[in-house]
């Protein structure tokens, strides 16, 4: 059973933070969202995923992914050093970059602002509450290789 | 940079007696705690003297984060250290493969006398004699008594948690222990002997760097833990009689070639990785050698690629998979620990349970807790970290996998020349009885946690 990453976090609302996040909502496709592609394929691990501004107040990464919440966090973070020091010098209250630019520090703040979603989870042990899938626990991996064997 | 081991707890080092003791304490007041850390912290063995010839008995502490807190250490200092160890065993019970439900359940560990989160210290004893391990329970009980410290009994029989060698470094399922524990060197000004020799900053907080990262991982709360290390402390029940009743039937079942006692040894050699006297299977896959049982010379990559002389599944090749190509996710490479565990309980023959308690008193040292946990003993419960298991990653370690945990198949599977053999439901041959993540004071911290520092 995948699991889901919703991760949301209170943006700075001072002027300064407001227009870097302008502007990071305006080069985003062009120069962001590439970089993130790429780290999510090479994972083999992630169904889909997806940020989301609400009213410049709040960000949100959704994910839903295979395998343990914590357990290739620092993947992530050495694969997309940039893009999340750019994002959490956004958010309100996050610790500065160098303090959380470790293994332990990433691992912690990132598990810090995941949010549970409402419901119970369904066989998976984690209490990340309700998730639906279509596809049961079948994993990335296992996805792509039926996908394989039929095209 | 040169160890200075006068600073490190020996428990790092050595805790090889015959027989141990593990006593559990809560702290109800921060006083009564300091006082009885500044007490033990004169008895405490360290790292500096010969292991062997140090009179009984040995003795280590080591405090949870509840401890920590209860100590009344700096909050500031105490966000600094390891997330795993901050958040606790339950709350990470299925990386630990701890699954609600099952009999590893966090809810029924110390046999339901207590909340983990009550355990706030353990102290380990180990003596060369059941009379001198008792003078140093009875010692230390008299200590807590003294500064108000309450100790937990783990079981509903009212004895401790004690280990005992009932044969030369053989566990419970036969196996011999201890021999590929880490080389370490201790100074960097004294080249490694050999690659294979690890860097001790895989042990020890306060050293942490971009290669060997541990929290805390700077400044005063760096300095404060410098020298101590971490430990994953696991009560294991082992299934003896399960086990030897799956050996005697599936042996038979898999190896039909062979004699039955051949074929259960082989057997109970694919599922370790190396045949109940040490040898490994990579070196010597048809039957134990003598002169092999202690090597630790060996690799999977070019010797083994397609896992028929050791199943990918085996436990050693999981939690040291030496050069088995890792996933891209795994950046950050395959975690060491030091082993210091004991078994505990009677040696059981045959495939009749004696309603006995058996099994491992487990103990896991490294610097870096959160790796540990969300690789080694997540793979033990998932083999999905390699290339090598794209044929099936639900598969689990055959011996200590929790078969309840979601999505995984209680398979194991044999490559063998001329076809593979699996195995298609494997039993629970173990459960978690209790966990605690220990935080194991170097001398500077002891100090400190005496004090009231920190």
């Amino acid at each position: 059973m995948a699991l889901s990453l919703n991760f949301t976090a209170p943006l700075k609302q001072d002027p300064e933070s407001q227009e870097r996040l302008r502007q990071l909502t305006a080069v985003f496709a062009d120069q962001v969202q590439p970089e993130i592609d790429a780290a999510l394929a090479k994972s083999e691990l992630v169904h889909f995923a997806r940020i989301l501004i609400i009213d410049n107040k709040y960000l949100q990464v959704l994910t839903e992914f295979d395998g343990d919440p914590m357990a290739y966090t620092e993947f992530f973070r050495t694969a997309l050093p940039t893009v999340f020091e750019q994002i959490f010098s956004l958010v309100e209250g996050a610790p500065p970059w160098p303090e959380i630019n470790n293994p332990n520090g990433f691992y912690e703040y990132t598990h810090s602002l995941n949010l549970k979603a409402l419901g119970e989870s369904v066989d998976t042990g984690y209490d990340h509450g309700y998730l639906f899938s279509a596809f049961g626990d079948t994993t990335v991996r296992e996805i792509k290789e039926k996908i394989g064997s039929i095209l | 940079m040169k160890v200075d081991f006068s600073e490190v707890q020996g428990i790092i080092r050595t805790c090889r007696r015959v027989t141990s003791r593990h006593l559990i304490f809560r702290f109800d007041s921060g006083r009564g705690a300091r006082a009885f850390i500044r007490e033990l912290a004169e008895r405490i063995t360290m790292a500096d003297g010969d292991p062997n010839s140090a009179p009984d008995p040995l003795l280590n502490v080591g405090m949870t984060f509840n401890g920590l807190q209860a100590l009344e250490v700096d909050q500031a200092m105490l966000g600094e250290f390891d997330a795993v160890f901050r958040l606790g065993p339950p709350t990470v019970k299925m990386a630990l493969g701890d699954v609600p439900g099952s009999r590893s359940d966090p809810a029924n560990w110390w046999e339901n006398r207590f909340a983990t989160d009550d355990v706030h210290c353990l102290v380990h004893l180990y003596a060369q004699s059941d009379d001198a391990a008792a003078d140093a329970v009875q010692a230390v009980r008299q200590l807590a008594d003294s500064t108000g410290v309450t100790e937990l009994i783990p079981r509903r029989d009212g004895t401790i948690l004690s280990g005992r060698w009932f044969a030369v470094r053989k566990m419970h399922f036969g196996y011999t222990d201890g021999i590929s524990q880490p080389d370490i060197f201790w100074d960097d000004e004294t080249p490694p002997r050999s690659p294979e020799q690890i860097d001790f900053r895989n042990f020890l907080l306060g050293y942490s760097t971009d290669k060997y990262a541990s929290a805390p991982s700077s400044g005063a709360a760096a300095d404060f833990a410098r020298n101590s290390t971490y430990g994953l402390f696991r009560w294991i029940y082992q299934d003896v009689a399960a086990f030897n009743q799956f050996l005697a039937v599936q042996g038979p079942e898999l190896f039909p070639e062979l004699p039955a006692a051949d074929a259960e040894e082989l057997l109970a050699a694919k599922m370790m990785g190396r045949w109940r006297d040490g040898t490994p299977l990579v070196l010597s896959p048809e039957r134990p050698d003598p002169q092999l049982a202690k090597s630790n010379d060996f690799n999977y990559a070019i010797g083994d690629p397609d896992g028929q002389r050791c199943p990918f599944s085996a436990h050693i090749r999981i939690v040291n998979p030496r050069d088995t190509p890792l996933d891209p996710v795994v950046v950050e490479g395959v975690p060491r620990v030091l082993r210091c565990g004991m078994p505990y309980g009677a040696p059981l023959q045959g495939t009749t349970d004696d309603g006995a308690d058996r099994g491992l008193v487990g103990m896991f040292l490294c610097a870096d807790l959160r790796k540990v946990v969300h690789s080694l003993t997540s793979w033990v419960m998932r083999n999905d970290f390699s290339p090598v298991y794209n044929a099936n990653r639900r598969v689990q370690d055959p011996l200590f996998g929790n078969r309840a945990m979601p999505g995984t198949r209680a398979e194991f599977s044999i490559p063998r020349v001329g076809g593979e053999v699996t195995v298609k439901s494997l039993p629970d041959f173990v459960h978690t009885k209790g966990t605690a993540f220990l935080f194991y004071p170097g001398k500077t911290a002891l100090i400190g946690l005496s004090q009231g520092a920190g």
